[in-house]
């Protein structure tokens, strides 16, 4: 489904990632972890053909996410870690928009906006303008956009960042509902017991390198911890 | 799900058309926001009216004067250099040489190519931008209003203006895209910096060409007497071409060539596709990325304070250093010399200090006058650390000052070693004041720009446009100074350093609250406020003054009444900013009770200066020119006792001064002030000052009841007993 192969990005002189081989399997979600500045955001661009990879390759669905990046998009989805806004578009315009950017038609474009802005429960907040919401309801129009063409592949670029307690769980509740629906979703967070409840198993990357893919119970038992030692211990453990 | 059809650029650019029409209009909607884009629109179409005007009265010279030959030469001279104008400001611009924008990323995580997005983009600019077709279309619709062609002409005027638009936006994204491919990454930023002065010294040529144009129009028709062949295969020909055609006759020529510049376009839709296709290849989408700004690890240096710390950015970023150094050079140099003239602009020691004030002028407005956008989210630092914010921003105005004070000392240095000789202490006068009023520039600015910021909200502008008029209206005052006598000169600089003390003072307590948008909207009569009013009504004082001193008749009348009008105007804005204010909080007696007590004083001294005063010669005024005068003097009141004297007693209460010293010393200023300005327009009579220090000293008695009734007695006194001046 989601497939890497000796993918590498060099900015300048610094190695931003270096030779990762990952797979995700159909209807796995995969949680994506690693410090600040390992390379998961530059990872999550490659996938999506933002970026060009100095080596190796990434492909989705058996396309190559370079080459082949614009095809690819029809069946990906993509929540950036900041997402861009027009201010002055309501919700349900800018669901409207880029629905057509997907190549619906306009009736079909605005039935797809309401029925998003709806099962995202943006409410009356639908109507207002993009500028006036707040950053947790910028994030699920933002959720909104990368599943109004009903995507069969999610990547998600910390969902969760700078939510409140609320905000945040909202968020994970919409992933989980979409991950019931047995949809692959690729998802970087820092939020780690977020990680151990949503995903079926983990890749950590430090500097650049992958250190390892797993389920959360397999990684205890790589490092002879118990039950209760948690995802959080794990991953201080290994990116000490 | 059934597979959407792929996406063209066509489709792109309607949908972007769509979105960006929706958020214009939503923009407008939204509320609070209202006025600003209402007065752009407003502006661009009085701007583009103007110019219609404009190029209609020249062109129809070069009609009286040329064949239709050499019209339709000139024609194309002019609308070639603002097709190239338009292109190397679109060119210049950041938004596509950084391809990971906030909304071409946006675009690119959707299932749309590099070229689609390109070409999309490019046509939805080509609708909704509207620089292009406020200087174009106006050029074009002006000929065809000469040539006496049909109203079909004015709408082939539109297509031509919207098919050059689509032109020069697809030329402009080729360049960009074509120039990050082939520029290394290190280096792109010099590109772009190259870009934009390419795209100024276009603007300043179109200035150039544009004022030479209107100064000489028939000049500019005989040049091109016997238009040159290459003009033909200029773009400015093809852009004329059709119209050219239908003011010949020849129907077949328009469509002829109306088809030749849609195949110009088209070539430059696909060119600009190819390149963005073959760039895309290469990576180019990766343009924006941060790494590709990234300089070398500055070395070691002193330690970095609120002082120089802005000038350490701008060394470190050369973008802003060129822009700071190149363009008031090219908006001041080339354009004054390239439209006036060397000769002219080094005749006097006046016109040198007035060119190399400009010069600092401008470079304030590029500089100190955005530090506040470019704090934007830093800001927090600078109010979190235990420093009086006016300590602070003075530490970044003085080093500003440096600057700015030190372009100004260097230009007029370098312009007065080439003017004719002058005396040498004329010339040191005159360089302490432009470099001076140059360095002062720098404390407005910053203090303007710390007022007038607006953090509050990410998407607007942290200085508006508002703000940089206000800057350029009172900064460009200043030229009074530089260009009066000795007592012009003395009671401009204190209104000037009143005016620049006022805007520190509110800047630095605004910049307090800048972060709090409620704190902000809470109304409140500004001493900047005040002192932009008062400087603004002395100036339309001298201007009337001098507009007075040489009519006679009609024209004394006209420029009376314009007088009476402007006067009004201000009092009535005036009234605007006490009401916004609201009660000043002193407890008096009723206004009535005060302005009858004040009346009486004032006809008292009235009476006693009109006894030593012979009557005035000739006939009774009539009773219009009293009403008049005692309009006049209303409005006076309002502008120099109601709003100054009342924000500077509102400063003074904010002191803890004694309850004696929180009156008398804002009436001692606002007498001052006020005299300053009659000085200002010539009219500093023994009277007239004693007037000035009556209504002062009631208004701190009583209010501007009492300032009115004051004023209004003395008055009449005078008007009885027949001295009215």
């Amino acid at each position: 489904m989601i497939e890497t192969a000796g993918l590498s990005k060099r900015f300048g002189s610094t190695l931003a990632l270096d030779g990762l081989d990952l797979r995700v399997e159909p209807g796995e979600v995969m949680g994506f972890l690693g410090p600040n500045g390992s390379g998961k955001t530059t990872t999550i661009r490659l996938l999506m053909g933002l970026l060009r990879p100095s080596a190796g390759r990434a492909s989705i669905l058996g396309r190559d996410c370079h080459a082949d990046a614009v095809a690819l998009k029809r069946d990906v989805g993509y929540l950036p870690d900041e997402p861009f806004l027009y201010p002055y578009l309501t919700g349900v315009e800018t669901l409207e928009l880029v629905a057509g950017l997907h190549g619906f038609a306009a009736g079909e474009a605005r039935r797809r906006a309401e029925a998003s802005a709806e099962q995202i429960g943006l409410g009356a907040a639908a109507r207002a303008y993009t500028v006036t919401y707040s950053l947790g309801m910028k994030k699920r129009l933002a959720l909104a956009l990368a599943l109004v063409h009903e995507p069969r592949v999610l990547i998600l670029d910390e969902p969760t960042n700078g939510l409140d307690p609320a905000g945040a769980r909202q968020m994970r509740t919409a992933i989980a509902e979409y991950a019931a629906g047995g949809r692959t979703i690729f998802l970087s967070t820092h939020l780690l017991d977020a990680a151990e409840r949503l995903c079926h198993r983990v890749a950590i990357l430090q500097q650049g390198r992958l250190r390892a893919v797993a389920t959360p119970a397999e990684l205890r038992a790589r490092f002879d911890a118990g039950p209760e030692t948690t995802l959080e211990e794990l991953f201080l453990r290994m990116t000490a | 799900m059934t597979p959407a059809p792929r996406l063209g650029a066509a489709r792109l650019a309607r949908l972007l058309l769509r979105a960006r029409l929706r958020s214009f209009r939503n923009g407008l909607r939204l509320r609070g926001r209202v006025r600003t884009p209402l007065l752009v629109a407003t502006a661009a179409l009085l701007t583009a009216a103007a110019y219609v005007g404009l190029f209609a009265q020249s062109f129809a010279v070069v009609v009286a004067t040329v064949g239709p030959a050499a019209q339709a030469a000139a024609l194309a001279t002019v609308a070639g250099l603002v097709a190239f104008g338009s292109w190397a400001a679109k060119a210049a611009s950041s938004e596509a040489l950084r391809a990971g924008s906030p909304e071409n990323e946006f675009l690119l995580a959707r299932p749309i190519t590099l070229g689609t997005l390109v070409a999309g983009r490019g046509a939805a600019d080509a609708l909704t931008d509207p620089m292009g077709a406020l200087f174009l279309f106006p050029v074009l619709f002006a000929a065809s209003l000469v040539w006496g062609l049909p109203p079909l002409a004015w709408a082939l005027a539109a297509v031509i203006s919207v098919l050059v638009q689509l032109g020069i936006s697809m030329l402009a994204y080729a360049a960009q895209v074509a120039l990050v491919r082939v520029i290394p990454a290190a280096h792109r930023r010099g590109a772009w910096v190259a870009m934009r002065l390419v795209s100024a010294l276009a603007l300043a040529a179109l200035w150039m060409v544009g004022t030479g144009v209107l100064r000489d129009p028939a000049g500019l028709a005989r040049r091109w007497g016997t238009p040159p062949e290459w003009l033909r295969w200029t773009p400015g020909a093809f852009i004329a071409a059709p119209l050219g055609a239908w003011a010949r006759g020849d129907r077949a020529g328009v469509v002829t060539a109306l088809g030749r510049l849609a195949l110009a376009v088209a070539a430059l839709v696909a060119l600009a596709i190819a390149v963005a296709r073959r760039a895309g290849l290469g990576g180019w989408e990766e343009a924006g990325a941060s790494w590709a700004d990234a300089a070398a690890a500055p070395p070691a240096a002193r330690p970095i304070t609120a002082g120089n710390k802005d000038l350490r950015l701008i060394v470190r970023d050369r973008t802003q250093l060129m822009v700071l150094i190149a363009m008031p050079a090219i908006f001041v140099g080339v354009q004054i010399f390239g439209a006036a003239g060397w000769t002219w602009s080094t005749a006097s020691l006046v016109r040198v200090s007035c060119l190399s004030y400009s010069l600092a002028l401008y470079m304030a407005t590029i500089g100190p006058l955005t530090h506040m956008q470019a704090e934007r989210r830093a800001f927090w630092i600078l109010r979190a650390v235990p420093v009086p914010l006016g300590r602070l921003l003075a530490a970044k105005a003085r080093a500003w000052a440096a600057i700015v004070g030190g372009t100004a000392a260097v230009t007029f240095c370098a312009l007065v070693l080439l003017m004719p000789p002058a005396p040498w202490a004329s010339v040191v006068a005159a360089g302490v004041l432009v470099t001076g009023g140059a360095a002062a520039m720098s404390f407005l600015a910053v203090a303007m720009a710390s007022g007038g910021a607006d953090l509050s909200d990410d998407q607007s502008p942290a200085v508006g446009p508002t703000t940089i008029y206000a800057f350029l209206l009172v900064g460009g005052l200043y030229n009074l100074v530089l260009t009066g006598d000795a007592a012009t000169r003395a009671a401009g600089l204190l209104l000037y350093l009143f005016t620049v003390a006022a805007y520190w003072r509110d800047g630095v307590a605004r910049a307090e609250i800048c972060f709090d948008a409620e704190a902000m909207r809470v109304p409140r009569l500004r001493l900047a406020d005040a002192a932009t009013l008062a400087l603004v009504a002395a100036l339309a004082g001298r201007g009337l003054a001098t507009a007075a001193a040489g009519a006679r008749g009609q024209a004394l009348g006209l420029v009376l009444g314009m007088g009476l009008v402007l006067r009004v105007g201000l009092a009535a804005f005036g009234l605007h900013l006490l009401r916004r204010a609201g009660p000043a909080g002193v407890r008096r007696p009723p206004a009535v009770l005060r302005a009858v007590a004040a009346s009486i004083v004032g006809a008292a001294a009235g009476w006693a200066l009109a006894a030593g005063a012979g009557r005035a010669a000739g006939a009774p005024w009539p009773a219009g020119v009293w009403l008049g005068a005692a309009v006049s003097a209303a409005a006076d009141e309002v502008v120099w006792r109601g709003v100054l004297q009342g924000a500077l007693e509102r400063v003074a209460a904010g002191r803890r001064l004694g309850p004696v010293a929180t009156r008398m010393l804002p009436a001692a200023a606002g007498a001052g002030l006020a005299v300053a300005a009659l000085v200002l327009g010539g009219a500093a009579s023994g009277a007239a000052i004693a007037v000035q220090i009556l209504a002062a000293l009631a208004a701190a008695g009583a209010g501007l009841p009492g300032a009115l009734g004051a004023r209004l007695g003395f008055l009449v006194t005078r008007l009885a007993v027949g001295v009215f001046p």
